[in-house]
């Protein structure tokens, strides 16, 4: 239910909510938000509400302590004393969640704690940096932490970019249609593309990686690549489209980025609201890249250790933050410099980089880990091909998901279909893509055996 | 105010108008066409059923008595629901909807295979290869690409016309047969104590074999090193109800996709190797999963007179997955195959069971040999091939 490619979202949810939504006299907007969020979280993780409406409460109660000591005499000891205690309080919850998922039981951690969490922390700095020149009301506050297209997976969104004031809010039949378009174009990449190339990565996984030649451990690798991007940028496609239906304004999370010329830059395009998270509230605040060569490095490393730990309490994941924090401090020692020279060099290196940094994300054992990798490097010398025509099977199959994926990568494309949303050809087509993404929904839930056939 | 909407979200109003008709559609189907489909109206809407009638190949159009279709992919379900509805005597267009139903039996079985028309049996067809529809979907796209790989290389051809008349000649002996009592041609032991026992060959013994069967007999074709020396005919979710009219293989020279039904009939082997069954764990009762197998064998043998026919018990799964499942079972799969292993006379008919090579003491597929608990990994065929190798029959 709370996925958004479910058919009860879909069909039951949205639609309903959609439609209570635009009835309710604009005034009462926020309201409705705020308990269609909450009803939507109760459907997913009930049990989990008092959680999260603790959370929300006890922030916005420190948020306005936060405030109320602006003006006065020793106004930042105040301010900062309050800051540290809230932080603990969020950053302690998201740790010790995260501690018993890694420990414990992964299935423990509440529905999409980290995020919430994160937009309350950004919340808080705000206010204690004077960002937010007024506390807003609690309820928009409420609406900000908990509405429904971003609580899940994000975009962390940030108070001030959105429209928590009813009146500023633009409720129309064009930001309707508009913010249905970027819905659907979410949902065909994320169910006619990731869904069929998460295939291809289970076929490769059922082999068993030892025995798979180079040629497919790379074609899996790239289809990997694809697959999470498609998967992810689908998603938050979906969540910013509904936003936009509700009047907020578009969030942008992804900005096609495997077109980047670096791996820095991949990642300033990749899952934006996050990245940009941990700039502006953990690597700025230790001091970025202005207090000398050791410190910036330092704080790389800090941020990717963070960045591996916060995707999951895997090995793996901290394997992950520590190589993209050498390639991205490579780049930033020497690289850099001359991918600028030659920008051709450094897409090159990124497309050949980030999709081993993915496989790192990807294989969650170390030992299969440590497979993957010496089949992508032969001169490991780790496991055997068993059939070095196998990668042409696997193109044979699922050649028009990867070409389709390679073509729906090229910023132009995107581009092209958003300047001309408006024109009937593109209109048919999202029409259509919506229909088949629903045909592949329904024929893949009516049908569970659709990934396990012999 | 409509013409507002359409002018300023053309896209939502079209979205909106063609749910509406899916939805129509979806609820008027569920009173023919999707009746028999599992619904929650609180969980989906109507139109998905109109969607999962097509993944399952049932348009609506088909329901509204398109009988004259001459669609060779019909499928069965489609034609036991027309007989149903014709022997209601409802708005199927058809005076005589038996007949015509027969006809379009008749078209599509000339493999052969097609099962005598009754009622239980045609619940079960209605199962079965409305299932093989289901399992179908991806299957156009990936399956089909696979069986390129696994042409038959070696398919002679010319030798059409012959076959067709014996095999119509055959087929009515056939059919008079299985109409008869029991199965007078599947004796236990032979009678006169000429019989075989296993032995162990070379891979020489490969040259003149052909391999059917599912995914699991595709990856010894890709990962069993005995590609080079025989055919393959296999096809991932390929079953026992479409072994015969799936192509499974490319004719030699022109490249066409050709079926089973053609490829043996246009080369002669020396040994057939057949694995099907687990993805027919959940349709249909294990009498009438033996029924087809049973006419399969016997075209088989119809088709391939000196070959040694080996049927080969389903491979089981992890124990792992045995107790999850509630359908790919070990219990299933080796109700399964005590029935297959009755096929055996052990002079044409041998049933040989992988499970004694691949399975840990408790009688499941060894854990170590999978990472999906059903497929062997690539490496691990090998111990398929060496149990193939140590029980060869030479006559």
């Amino acid at each position: 239910m709370v996925s958004f490619t479910s058919l009860e979202f879909l069909f039951r949810f949205f639609p309903a909510f959609l439609a209570v939504y635009y009835i309710t006299p604009a005034r009462y907007r926020n309201t409705a938000l705020l308990l269609g969020s909450i009803a939507f979280y109760a459907m997913g993780e009930p049990y989990y509400v008092p959680l999260l409406l603790a959370a929300v409460w006890l922030n916005y109660f420190f948020a306005r302590k936060i405030y109320s000591c602006r003006n006065t005499r020793r106004g930042i000891k105040c301010r900062k004393d309050r800051l540290v205690a809230v932080l603990v309080l969020d950053v302690g919850l998201l740790a010790a969640f995260k501690a018993v998922g890694v420990f414990l039981d992964g299935s423990i951690l509440p529905l999409g704690l980290s995020f919430y969490l994160f937009k309350m922390i950004s919340f808080q700095v705000d206010i204690f940096r004077k960002e937010m020149t007024e506390l807003p009301t609690f309820k928009r506050t409420a609406v900000y932490f908990t509405m429904f297209p971003q609580i899940v997976s994000g975009p962390i969104m940030r108070f001030h970019e959105g429209s928590f004031s009813v009146g500023k809010r633009e409720c129309s039949l064009e930001k309707l249609e508009e913010g249905m378009q970027y819905f659907v174009a979410g949902l065909g990449t994320k169910a006619l593309l990731a869904d069929r190339l998460a295939i291809l990565w289970k076929d490769i996984h059922v082999i068993g990686y030892e025995s798979i030649s180079t040629p497919l451990a790379w074609l899996g690798a790239a289809a990997y690549s694809m697959e999470l991007y498609f998967d992810f940028w689908g998603y938050s496609l979906m969540a910013s489209g509904i936003c936009v239906m509700l009047g907020f304004p578009f969030i942008k999370n992804f900005d096609h980025p495997y077109a980047s010329k670096s791996i820095s830059e991949f990642w300033r395009r990749w899952h934006m609201t996050l990245g940009s998270f941990f700039r502006d509230y953990v690597y700025i605040p230790l001091g970025g890249s202005r207090e000398g060569l050791a410190n910036t490095v330092r704080n790389l490393l800090i941020v990717w250790l963070l960045t591996g730990l916060w995707h999951g309490g895997g090995l793996n994941f901290l394997l992950w933050g520590l190589v993209l924090f050498l390639l991205i401090a490579a780049e930033k020692l020497a690289l850099g410099r001359a991918f600028e020279k030659v920008p051709l060099a450094g897409r090159f290196f990124t497309l050949l980089f980030i999709p081993v940094t993915w496989v790192f994300f990807a294989v969650t054992d170390l030992g299969q880990l440590y497979l993957y990798l010496g089949r992508l490097f032969p001169f490991m010398g780790v496991g055997e091909t068993l059939n070095s025509s196998d990668i042409w099977k696997y193109l044979g199959m699922y050649w028009h998901y990867l070409l389709l994926g390679a073509i729906w990568c090229i910023p132009a494309v995107s581009r092209f279909l958003q300047k001309h949303r408006k024109h009937p050809a593109v209109v048919v087509m999202t029409v259509l893509a919506f229909w088949l993404s629903i045909y592949c929904i329904v024929s893949m839930e009516s049908n569970p055996f659709a990934y396990l056939k012999f | 105010m409509i013409m507002n909407w359409i002018k300023k979200c053309p896209a939502f109003f079209l979205l909106a108008a063609s749910g509406l008709v899916l939805t129509f559609i979806g609820f008027a189907g569920r009173f023919s066409v999707y009746k028999d489909y599992e619904f929650d109206i609180v969980k989906r809407p109507y139109l998905s059923l109109v969607m999962e009638g097509a993944a399952k190949g049932a348009m609506p159009w088909k329901a509204a008595g398109a009988v004259g279709l001459g669609d060779d992919e019909f499928p069965g379900w489609v034609i036991a629901l027309l007989k149903k509805d014709g022997k209601e005597g409802q708005s199927i267009g058809y005076a005589d909807g038996e007949e015509a139903l027969e006809a379009l039996g008749g078209a599509k079985s000339s493999s052969g295979m097609e099962k005598a028309p009754g009622a239980t049996a045609d619940d079960a067809a209605a199962d079965g290869s409305g299932k093989a529809q289901t399992s179908g979907v991806r299957a156009e796209e990936s399956g089909l690409q696979g069986s390129e790989d696994l042409s038959g290389s070696d398919a002679a051809s010319g030798k059409e016309e012959g076959w067709e008349e014996a095999s119509g000649r055959e087929g009515m002996k056939n059919r008079e047969e299985a109409d008869g009592h029991g199965t007078p041609d599947q004796p236990e032991t032979a009678d006169d104590g000429l019989s075989y026992e296993f032995k162990a060959v070379t891979e020489d013994y490969f040259n003149d074999a052909a391999f059917i069967g599912d995914s699991r007999t595709v990856g010894l074709f890709e990962y069993g090193g005995i590609e080079e020396r025989a055919d393959f005919y296999a096809k991932i979710s390929l079953t026992i109800y479409n072994v015969f009219t799936e192509q499974l293989a490319k004719e030699e020279g022109t490249g066409r996709k050709i079926t089973l039904e053609e490829a043996l009939s246009q080369k002669q082997y020396g040994k057939i190797y057949l694995m099907l069954g687990i993805n027919e764990l959940g349709t249909g009762t294990t009498e009438t999963f033996m029924e087809e197998y049973r006419a399969v064998v016997d075209r088989i043998r119809q088709l391939q007179p000196d070959a040694v026919i080996f049927v080969e018990g389903i491979m089981k799964v992890t124990g792992d997955k045995d107790r999850e499942d509630p359908i790919f079972n070990n219990t299933n799969i080796e109700e399964k195959n005590a029935a297959i292993a009755r096929l055996a006379d052990n002079r044409t008919v041998f049933y040989i069971d992988v499970n004694e090579a691949v399975c840990d003491e408790a009688g499941n597929l060894n854990a170590e040999y999978t990472i999906d608990e059903v497929h062997l990994k690539a490496k691990y065929y090998e111990i398929w091939k060496q149990f193939l190798l140590a029980h060869g029959i030479e006559r």
